[in-house]
């Protein structure tokens, strides 16, 4: 009886770990400029893993392995949960700098109002600003192309 | 004696942390633990402590710690994964209104724990990235905020909306009382 309780409720949490790591996905695909999508994409790093993990160690806990496996399981949410911001926010601020064009302008920007110039950089890697520019009208039409349907 | 405290703090934490990973009381994973743990915390306790470096060993802190994570943490992200998801599924992506925020942010935090501890808990919410952190003219904190649907252009009230809850219960574990000096 508590091992059907139990495999129910790990069952329930491995299905909303995959749900927010399919909304995360998703997210990545459809959305229409970089920041949308790395927006998207916290939420695989976040609510996914640890429901993924917590069903992880319930099951530890059911089946009767070793406590240490619970633990590594507990250090590896831990990891991704302490790294992954740290890497979003290079990115995001990479992306800022370089001058990627939000889909639709952005409604305040008060980095662009306090640092004026500042906030970009003009140390962009080796390629053609077009390249950059993600608002222009061919960009809107790779995104038709590109929609899933 | 302070790089030596340092070095000391450092290595109980590599210690520790390595005995969770290993979980053996074996005096031979011990002694390769500490031999491992002495020469990484010799490498890296410059990093790690700038300020005192006893700051982290404080019952009270790590136990509002462990409540803020398991707690108040979680609520604001499960109810962030929701809106994100809600977005996602919704496929009106023309109709949201990004925007890079300035938020101003509580006098209270001033250490270096503390403003990171806040800044990463605003990146890990979806639907929020932080993308700088500075001093406005008394020292207080002010944190660049990429948001993905402004509902908000009062800067305090966005600030309440984006992480009134987190930073307050950050401030109890990391906050000193404002006007002093924090020890750096």
């Amino acid at each position: 009886m508590m091992s059907t309780v139990m495999t129910a409720i790990i069952a329930v949490l491995l299905i909303i770990g995959a749900f927010f790591a399919l909304i995360g996905t998703m997210g990545i695909l459809r959305m229409p400029d970089v920041f949308g999508r790395m927006q998207a994409s916290t939420c695989i790093a976040t609510l996914s893993t640890i429901c993924v993990n917590l069903a992880g160690i319930l099951y530890v806990i059911t089946a009767g392995l070793s406590a240490g496996t619970a633990v590594k399981l507990v250090i590896l949410a831990v990891f991704v949960l302490v790294t992954n911001p740290i890497s979003n926010h290079a990115l995001c601020k990479a992306a800022y700098r370089i001058g990627c064009k939000p889909a639709e302008p952005f409604c305040v920007d008060d980095l662009a109002a306090d640092f004026g110039e500042e906030a970009h950089t003009h140390n962009t890697a080796d390629l053609p600003d077009s390249a950059f520019d993600v608002s222009g009208a061919d960009a809107s039409q790779q995104a038709e192309e590109g929609e899933l349907q | 004696m302070k790089k030596i405290s340092a070095w000391l703090s450092t290595f109980i934490l590599c210690f520790l942390f390595w005995e969770l990973l290993v979980w053996s009381a074996n005096p031979r994973e011990l002694l390769l633990g500490a031999l491992v743990s002495a020469g990484a915390a010799a490498l890296s306790s410059r990093f790690l402590i700038h300020e005192s470096a006893w700051y982290l060993y404080n019952p009270v802190r790590l136990l509002l710690l462990l409540i803020y994570c398991l707690f108040v943490f979680m609520r604001e992200l499960i109810a962030a994964n929701n809106q994100m998801a809600k977005i996602v599924l919704s496929g009106h992506y023309d109709r949201l209104s990004p925007g890079v925020i300035r938020v101003p942010g509580d006098g209270r935090i001033r250490s270096e724990y503390g403003l990171a501890m806040v800044a990463n808990s605003i990146t890990l919410t979806p639907g929020t990235i932080t993308m700088d952190v500075a001093e406005d003219d008394q020292g207080n904190p002010v944190y660049y905020v990429q948001w993905i649907d402004v509902a908000e252009t009062d800067r305090g009230k966005a600030g309440e909306i984006i992480k009134g809850r987190m930073e307050r219960a950050i401030a109890r574990i990391w906050g000193e009382k404002p006007g002093k000096e924090a020890d750096r």
